[in-house]
């Protein structure tokens, strides 16, 4: 397991967890994230740290493996 | 008539340091908005040659970055987005103010170094927000750096 995981597949993972990912500039990886009184605009880096996936998880209630294992969402 | 009164506490003396409130502050008049958040703390860790994030503690809000600059423009400009988007969907910045848990940044806390910084943003019916992050000195936000081991 990388520490980092291409954007693609970061909102790959959220939308097919229902959250709803809005591109804002998809050139700058700019997305509003959406659900259940989530609400933020995300300038994601093109290779996301694992901070940022803890983040993400963590808010979202999102397992962390998944973001690793995108086709298991 | 009976009159109810209640014992005024003590008042605790403050201990001595540099501590200073985070403050928010959400003013409307019509479909205009201002909003200035104030002594907001940020832990900046880097992780890697090219990859830092950045986590608000009083405001749970994060962001991302190639350097260190980039990091800090994206947390500026995407927490004044953010804030944007609440005013546009809630009217307020409610949901925003919500400290980061422990588990988040206890960790961080012990190494780094801090930075102050403040930022006033103008949301204006559903125009884009007039940010002002930059143009003042880091002074209102801490900055906690922590360098990838």
């Amino acid at each position: 397991m990388g520490d980092t995981v291409p954007v693609h597949d970061v909102v790959h993972v959220l939308q097919a967890k229902g959250v709803t990912v809005t591109a804002v500039d998809a050139a700058t990886h700019t997305y509003v994230v959406e659900s259940d009184g989530f609400l933020e605009e995300i300038i994601f880096t093109e290779q996301v740290s694992k901070k940022r996936l803890q983040y993400l998880s963590r808010k979202l209630s999102i397992a962390i493996h998944l973001f690793w294992n995108p086709d298991q969402a | 008539m009976s009159t109810a009164v209640a014992k005024t506490p003590a008042k605790k003396e403050k201990k001595p340091g540099n501590a200073l409130a985070t403050t928010a502050v959400h003013g409307k008049a019509g479909s205009n908005h201002v909003v200035g958040i104030g002594n907001m703390r940020v832990i900046i860790c880097q992780e890697g040659d090219n990859l830092w994030f950045a986590q608000g503690l009083e405001i749970d809000y994060a962001a991302d970055g190639t350097s260190l600059a980039e990091v800090k423009k994206n947390f500026e400009s995407g927490l004044c987005a953010t804030i944007g988007l609440h005013i546009k969907a809630y009217g307020t910045i409610e949901k925003l103010l919500k400290v980061a848990p422990a588990s988040a940044w206890v960790e961080l806390l012990k190494e780094g170094t801090r930075m102050r910084y403040s930022q006033i943003s103008f949301h204006e019916g559903n125009r884009n927000a007039f940010c002002f992050p930059s143009n003042f000195p880091f002074t209102g936000i801490d900055y906690l750096e922590r360098k990838a081991a």
